[in-house]
């Protein structure tokens, strides 16, 4: 059960947890993803202007001498490189045709797109290529010269840069990003776990309470500053320990009570049979052996009862109920007590007022009922008993015209070894408790009626609504 | 009689032996295995179910598998309606659960050796009642009891069914058969079979008498004085 009950805390904190934590990542993932993907696209854009203001310059150094372009390269290369020392640079200059006039003449070209995929001016084109097996941006300018005639008018700057600076970057800012979320997470984490730890802690110290608490012990627990929302449940526990250290408390009088009857007749059994052997005279032999018989026969039924108070008590996990004709049972029940009865000159009868009564229950544990207020009676009247069982229309009872209950008995008769019997007169207390028993478990009333004519007699009826 | 405490065997092994049956025992279930192998020559046996080396129920069921229809008695303290029901579906005749009476023991034992025709009792009796079950001639304290052919009839019935009553109804069932009467007949015939026994009354020896007796709602009954075994 520890173990258990140990697993089941673990188990609620890695609940609480995963419902806190997966969330917590999955939220911090798209965060991290989406500043990501803007600071990429800041990085592109700046260095993309870069890129742009580096042909701007180029441009700018361009003349139209002698019909022929004119390129101030070493003032353009101080130009294009004093901004660009993570990556190379490369440019090329052609006309509008295509026609190459300056540079890297292998370069190739940013295809013209209607709608540019970046805001800047119409005359500037960026793409993505390749040069030299080397990824490149390019930047297409086009750009118009003013001193050239008007057929060489427009010429076309291209730029184009190699990835290293731009991929470093976005690398810088790939780490960046997610050292601070995975820092954030982590922080996040350990707070939760921090927090439902302590959360949790008052219940793994009233587990601990509840471990230790003795086998016999069923006081009620009081765990220290535990939540709210968990003192209904030790109140529940609580109330429950205290009805079953109320039912165990039962279960050992009854066992103590037990014990005493069932040594009672083997005590008298024991001195009886020695005194017998004892005794020489064959007729006090005689009375002592008819005596002992008596005890035995006594201890038997004793025996038979309390068995048949566990049996009952078990009754419910063992046997399930079906639809039983009482009529059939009192006549199988008298029939089985016919013998014994007429014995000891008792007068038993059945007395049926209905062809069938039919009642929902367990047969084996309706004819124990029946028998035992059958053999109460038989044992409880003297010789001569008139005892008669009786069926109706939803009820049996079991009447006889012994000397009756005193009323300040009746309340009692139902309960465990209590004896409203004169001392003297053996009886193991549990027959009407046995009885009483297999009622409350068929939804039956019980009722006692006494006396019931003329100052005598006992009527025990069991009644369904 | 297979049974494993001998407390038990011993004592009811030498009442039974007064009541002049001869008894072999078997202490566990393999030993009652054995004993009752084909041509055993036992008229009944007398078995208990929990038993060392083989339970009983298995004895039972070799037994019956091999088509051996001895009568069988189990004696048990397993008293459970469930358990007797199992003992009865395997093939057993008779359920006693212990602790018993040595009396009803053997009147079952006696039941079920008449039934099985291991006893061809000549007799059907009840204390000084007789009846000759061939003729259907009928004695009372040794003297011969006249009776009509309905009153022997109904004489029969109750004699056959020792300790139980019989219903008004079925005694109408077993005489007057498809006649078209109504059951105060029977009343009129039981009547009639007390006077009979009290005329007869005048034994000098001072025998126990047996009765008829009404039991309410119940039927009729031989029976005989209290304290009186039947």
């Amino acid at each position: 059960m520890p173990a258990n009950r140990s697993k089941a805390v673990a188990s609620l904190r890695r609940r609480l947890l995963s419902w806190i934590l997966w969330p917590l990542m999955g939220l911090i993932g798209v965060n991290a993803w989406v500043g990501y993907g803007n600071a990429v696209q800041a990085a592109n854009e700046a260095y993309d202007r870069s890129l742009y203001l580096a042909a701007r310059t180029l441009a700018e150094e361009l003349e139209w001498r002698d019909g022929r372009l004119q390129l101030d390269v070493l003032k353009a290369a101080g130009y294009l490189f004093e901004n660009h020392t993570g990556s190379r640079l490369f440019y090329k200059v052609t006309s509008v045709g295509g026609a190459w006039l300056a540079g890297d003449a292998a370069l190739p070209s940013a295809p013209v797109r209607d709608k540019s995929a970046v805001k800047y001016f119409a005359l500037v084109q960026f793409d993505d290529g390749v040069y030299l097996n080397q990824p490149v941006r390019l930047a297409e300018l086009t750009h118009v010269m003013e001193e050239a005639g008007p057929a060489e008018a427009l010429i076309k700057i291209t730029v184009a840069e190699t990835m290293e600076a731009r991929q470093q970057l976005i690398q810088h800012i790939l780490w960046d990003t997610l050292g601070s979320q995975g820092l954030l997470l982590l922080a996040a984490a350990l707070l939760v776990v921090w927090g439902v730890q302590r959360g949790i802690r008052p219940l793994e110290a009233f587990r601990q309470q509840l471990a230790h608490k003795a086998d016999d012990d069923f006081s009620p627990i009081q765990p220290p500053d535990l939540p709210r929302e968990l003192r209904p449940l030790i109140e529940t526990l609580n109330s429950y320990l205290e009805r079953l250290g109320r039912l165990i408390d039962i279960r050992k009088r009854f066992l103590d009570n037990a014990a005493h009857q069932l040594r009672t007749p083997l005590t008298a059994l024991k001195t009886q049979l020695a005194l017998a052997q004892r005794n020489a005279e064959p007729e006090q032999a005689q009375a002592l052996m008819s005596a002992a018989r008596q005890t035995t026969d006594d201890a038997v039924r004793l025996t038979e009862q309390l068995l048949a108070m566990t049996r009952v008590e078990h009754a419910r996990e063992m046997h399930s109920p079906q639809t039983v004709d009482v009529v059939a049972l009192a006549k199988r029940v008298t029939q089985e007590h016919l013998m014994r009865a007429h014995q000891l000159g008792d007068d038993l009868g059945l007395e049926l007022q209905v062809a069938q009564c039919e009642v929902h229950g367990v047969d084996l544990l309706l004819h124990e009922a029946l028998s035992n207020l059958i053999d109460n009676a038989i044992h409880h009247g003297p010789a001569g008993t008139q005892i008669t069982v009786r069926v109706g229309a939803h009820w049996f009872e079991v009447e006889d015209d012994g000397p009756g209950i005193a009323p300040e008995h009746q309340a009692h008769v139902f309960e465990r070894f209590y004896r409203a019997a004169p001392s003297g007169l053996s009886g193991s207390g549990l027959g009407l408790a046995i009885v009483k028993e297999i009622a409350s478990q068929h939804g039956a009333q019980v009722s006692v009626r006494s006396p019931v004519h003329g100052g005598r007699g006992t009527a025990i009826r069991l009644s369904w609504a | 009689m297979v049974e494993d405490t001998p407390d038990i065997s011993l004592w009811l092994g030498t009442a039974l032996r007064q009541g002049g049956m001869a008894v072999s025992f078997a202490t566990d279930g393999l030993q009652a295995d054995q004993c009752l192998q084909p041509g055993h020559g036992f008229d009944a046996v007398l078995l208990d179910l929990q038993l060392p080396g083989r339970d009983g129920l298995s004895v039972l069921q070799a037994l019956r598998e091999r088509g051996d229809a001895v009568p069988v008695l189990i004696l048990t303290a397993r008293a459970s309606v469930p358990d007797r029901v199992l003992g009865l579906n395997m093939g057993a005749d008779d359920y006693l659960p212990k602790p018993f009476d040595l009396s009803e023991l053997e009147a079952r034992l006696q039941v079920l050796l008449r039934r099985h025709g291991r006893v061809k009792p000549a007799v059907l009796r009840c204390g000084p009642l007789e009846m000759q079950v061939d003729s259907g001639a009928v004695q009372l304290h040794g003297q011969p009891l006249a009776l009509t052919k309905r009153e022997a009839a109904a004489l029969r019935v109750l004699l056959e069914s020792p300790q139980r009553t019989v219903s008004k109804e079925q005694l109408h069932a077993e005489v007057f058969a498809d006649e078209a009467t109504g059951l105060e007949a029977v009343e009129v015939l039981i009547y009639r079979l007390r006077k009979k026994f009290e005329s007869a009354l005048a034994s000098p020896a001072e025998q126990p008498e047996v009765t008829i007796t009404t039991f309410r709602g119940m039927g009729y009954m031989l029976t005989l004085p209290a304290g009186q075994a039947v």
